[in-house]
């Protein structure tokens, strides 16, 4: 039975060609109240992913280019001096949104990470004791520009895990790269689409995948995961509990997107290596990218013992 | 590997228990011989002893085999054999350092056991046996072991083997044709019980009647004949030299005749207890065919070819009245009548002033009885001595005696009237054991009596005991214990019984083993054949070979099956990983190249079969798999292993259909799609 998500996983897929696997991972963290980390070089389809992803789902769609002089009162908002009131007045930054897209995260300063990170996690933002409730869905789609690239500030282990999944755009295949050159950019059609879903069902289809079951059996496969991530010999760093608890929830975000009320251990399988790529460092004599690491721990574990 | 204390001692117990029943057989020093091995071995193990000397081993066997040598000096009996066989199982003690002297120990063990069958095969011994076996398993469980198993554990082993082995051994039990031995083993030198010989002189049956070991059996398909009729005919006695009755060694063998048996004739089995005799006793009078491997003699004995070391079974008919026979040749009449005057004066005399030769037979043998009657004979098991002729003195001083004085001076005396007459052996009466449904008889119901010939009727029995003691016919012998001679007479057998309670034990225990006797150690072709009918009519003999074949494949199919089922479990934790690699296995006998890693999902497997009706099911049971372990269905695990096991019997035979008819199937799989 195809949930009622489907629509917009198709239509997103007729905007981005041939990243289907990233498109579908992309709505899951959005349906799981994830952010997504997008790890990859400019000019690969980010701005249209969360451009696409807004305009399918209805939703109101900000962006951020982070550079080093960006303050966190750039991104969350500030506290300014009225003069015609005589008082202070909150002005919303461009986090107020329903879908933000925070591009070259790493570019900015670690203190700027913090505080959008924070409201990543919180759904607040706080300022001189008045807190300020995000909007729901509150939907972070950050890039990054990979490590090598001169004047970064690599995110820190503890600022990953706030990310429910981590993907990788790539470069599109040769069919919709051809595609691509022919058609022109894609992007221009995105004024067009017309919303297949409104805020409130995303609202209504998250509270439905938190209903989710995740059995005994189920949990204890997880567990095992967790658990080899921290023993294996491959692995410098292994998954937090977040992390755990997150591989729980994208698996139930899954779940229901292929149309079930149960988790199994092929949601789980699916999601594993995008949950848990960006927050695993491998020894140094282990595999060299996060996404190998986790496939190996993946290919290590029993489904059932 | 090293033997463990443990493993010598489990071994060595071992050891004693199964030549504990032969031991019993056979001379002391075999027992004292063996022993010296195995304390030898025992002694080195509890640490009181260095390892045995070549010297002292090389000694064990030079001294074994002296003994054995001096003790047969021939190898023609089968007693030396397993004489030799108990001596060399012993002497492996002397050599039982290492793991496989182990086994070499735990395989001698069943021919030993089996030994002991050569001597005796009653249930007894079959539950000796059966307790050899259980010890024998359970030791080797625990020398295949590299610790020590705790008892319960090794018991439960052991049980679970033989319980593995049970459905094998009833299958070999019931259908694989009895062979006839393909060598000839000589047979044991048992001595035979005492039963009846074929000669009769005064007081040699007085020793029989204190024998109560069984002497046979009669169970009838019908209606069980009263116990006066009941006369169980051995040996027939017409060479009389004054003193002692004898067989006519030269008696004619009739030629076999197809004879079928009348209607109003009676079946039945005779079950003969070994007695080293090779006459076949039976239930007067014979009716139809009699068994083959017997001739039937012209004085109405069945000789068997061989001796009846064995217990035999036969089948039999008997009816009520004698067929009528031809008259007797003058020569044959001429024997039958031989007897010397000279050696009994007193009866000479007496018959002739009994005018006889102007008497017709049968007023003749009136004659007779009327002497029985009025002399004031008595029956008696302790009759005294005769000093002159026996004949003369029983009939006219001492009137005290049994059944073979009466049968035998009655015989003598129609002799002397001119009536062809003769002794008849055998056994009368018997005992019915309501619980076996037989009748049994036992060497204390051997009885003789007098046949005389009469012209135009033919043999005529008269058992010139009844006219004494009617008693003992009509009641059997038991009524006979009120009798004077019984008293003192060594009369174990019934003083043993004193309590009614004793004696149903007894007639128990008979029954038991006459049922033992009857449906395990007489099973025979027939029996297998009868069996097989009760499946199929149309099925024969033959078909015994085809189904014990095809019983023991599947057998071994299943517990394969099993087995590696169980191999697979060992390493799975859960349920859930026990039934994924139950469904694995069933997918695997649709595609054997099917394969999952622990670390797939199940419903990988689904890529795996071609689809179809197959990959249909297999669907369905991965849902029902998944429903279980993930959807967190209610659904009792009963349930759920049912399914499993239904699925892969559905998978199975999806294999055999591929594998029987290639064709068949890729056409049905092409409709399918």
């Amino acid at each position: 039975m195809p949930s009622p998500i489907q629509p917009v996983v198709d239509q997103l897929n007729d905007i981005l060609l041939g990243k289907p696997e990233q498109i579908w991972l992309a709505v899951l963290a959005l349906l799981a109240r994830g952010h997504v980390l997008i790890e990859d070089l400019p000019g690969m389809g980010k701005t249209t992913l969360a451009q696409a992803l807004s305009a399918v789902l209805g939703l109101a769609q900000k962006r951020v280019q982070f550079t080093v002089d960006v303050m966190p009162a750039d991104v969350l908002g500030m506290n300014y001096w009225d003069a015609a009131t005589q008082t202070l007045v909150w002005k919303n930054g461009p986090v107020f949104t329903e879908v933000l897209l925070a591009d070259e995260l790493n570019r900015t300063t670690p203190k700027t990470q913090a505080a959008l990170l924070e409201a990543m996690e919180e759904r607040q933002v706080t300022a001189d004791h008045v807190t300020h409730r995000l909007p729901e869905p509150f939907f972070v789609i950050a890039t990054q520009n990979p490590f090598f690239q001169t004047g970064t500030y690599p995110l820190p282990e503890s600022q990953l895990d706030r990310f429910l999944v981590s993907l990788s755009l790539g470069y599109p295949d040769s069919d919709a790269e051809v595609r691509l050159l022919t058609e022109g950019d894609r992007r221009s059609r995105i004024q067009q689409i017309e919303a297949a879903t409104e805020p409130k069902k995303v609202s209504a289809f998250q509270a439905e995948v938190d209903q989710v079951r995740v059995s005994e059996t189920l949990a204890d496969y997880v567990y095992r995961l967790v658990q080899h991530s921290r023993t294996s010999p491959q692995c410098r760093l292994g998954l937090s509990p977040r992390g755990g608890m997150a591989l729980v929830t994208a698996s139930r975000a899954n779940a229901w997107m292929e149309g079930r009320d149960h988790v199994l251990p092929s949601d789980v399988q699916r999601v594993f290596v995008a949950v848990a790529s960006h927050r695993l460092i491998s020894a140094s004599h282990g595999p060299r990218s996060g996404v190998e690491l986790a496939e190996q721990l993946l290919s290590e574990v029993n489904v059932v013992t | 590997m090293m033997l463990s204390g443990i493993k010598v001692q489990s071994l060595m117990a071992l050891q004693v228990v199964l030549l504990l029943p032969l031991w019993r057989l056979f001379p002391i020093w075999v027992a004292l011989i063996s022993c010296a091995a195995m304390l030898d071995r025992l002694l080195v193990t509890q640490g009181m002893k260095k390892t045995s000397s070549s010297f002292w081993k090389v000694g064990w066997v030079l001294i074994a085999s002296i003994a054995l040598v001096l003790e047969y000096q021939s190898l023609l009996l089968i007693e030396p054999w397993v004489a030799l066989l108990m001596l060399m199982y012993a002497s492996k003690s002397l050599e039982l350092n290492q793991t496989r002297d182990a086994f070499q120990i735990l395989h001698l063990s069943y021919i030993v056991m089996m030994a002991q069958f050569l001597y005796d095969q009653s249930m007894l011994a079959a539950l000796y046996a059966l307790l050899g076996i259980a010890l024998t398993t359970l030791v080797s469980v625990q020398v295949n072991s590299a610790r020590v198993i705790r008892p319960q554990a090794l018991i439960g082993r052991g049980a679970k083997i033989l319980a593995l082995a049970f459905p094998a051994f009833l299958v070999l039990f019931l259908f694989l044709p009895r062979l006839p031995p393909l060598w000839a083993v000589p047979q044991p030198s048992m001595s035979a019980k005492t039963g009846l010989s074929d000669r009769l002189s005064m007081g040699s049956i007085g020793r029989l009647i204190e024998d109560d070991t069984l002497a046979l059996r009669v169970a009838f398909d019908g209606l069980t004949p009263p116990l006066a009729t009941r006369y169980i005919r051995a040996y027939t006695l017409t060479e009389f030299d004054g003193r002692t009755w004898q067989i006519d060694q030269a008696a004619k063998r009739l030629s076999r005749r197809w004879q079928a048996a009348e209607d109003q004739s009676l079946g039945y089995q005779l079950i003969l207890e070994p007695n080293g005799l090779n006459v076949l006793p039976y239930l007067e009078y014979l009716d139809g065919v009699y068994p083959l491997g017997v001739q039937r003699l012209s004085d109405d004995r069945l000789r068997a070819r061989a001796p009846f070391n064995q217990r035999a079974q036969f089948s039999l008919n008997y009816r009520e009245t004698r067929e009528v026979a031809s008259s007797l040749t003058s020569t044959e009449r001429e024997r039958l009548t031989a007897i010397d005057p000279k050696n009994h004066p007193r009866l000479v005399s007496w018959i002739e002033a009994q005018a006889m030769d102007r008497q017709s037979p049968g007023e003749r043998i009136r004659t007779l009885r009327r002497f029985f009657l009025e002399g004031e004979f008595r029956y008696s098991l302790t009759p005294p001595r005769a000093l002159g002729d026996p004949v003369d003195d029983f009939l006219f001083v001492t009137r005290s005696g049994f059944c073979e004085h009466f049968a035998s001076a009655m015989a003598a005396m129609a002799r002397l009237s001119d009536l062809p007459a003769r002794v008849v052996t055998g056994y009368q009466g018997g005992r019915y054991n309501e619980m076996g449904g037989y009748v049994e008889f036992r060497q204390y119901d051997a009885h003789a009596w007098v046949e005389i010939w009469i012209e135009g009727e033919g043999w005529r029995r008269v058992d010139p005991t009844t006219f004494v003691s009617p008693e003992r016919i009509n009641e059997g012998l038991q009524a006979l214990s009120q009798l004077p001679g019984f008293q003192n007479a060594n009369w174990a057998w019934y003083r043993r019984l004193d309590g009614v309670l004793a004696a149903e034990f007894v007639l128990t225990l008979t029954a038991i083993q006459h049922y033992w006797d009857q449906r395990v150690l007489n099973f025979d072709r027939d029996d297998q054949v009868n069996l097989v009918r009760w499946f199929s009519p149309e099925l024969d003999a033959s078909d015994t070979v085809h189904i014990a074949l095809g019983a023991l494949i599947v057998l071994f199919v299943v517990i394969a099956f099993f087995e590696s089922l169980r191999g697979a479990n060992r390493r799975a934790v859960s349920t859930a990983a026990l039934d994924r690699l139950a469904i694995l296995r069933g997918a695997r006998w649709i595609e054997p190249r099917a394969s999952l890693l622990a670390t797939q999902p199940i419903d990988r497997l689904l890529t795996m079969i071609p689809s179809g009706p197959a990959s249909n099911l297999l669907e369905s049971i991965i849902a029902d798999y998944q429903a279980v372990y993930y959807a967190g269905r209610e659904i009792s695990r009963r349930e759920f292993r049912l399914r499993i096991v239904r699925w892969q019997w559905l998978a199975i035979r999806l294999r055999l259909r591929r594998l029987a008819s290639p064709l068949f199937f890729m056409t049905s799989e092409a409709r399918m799609r």
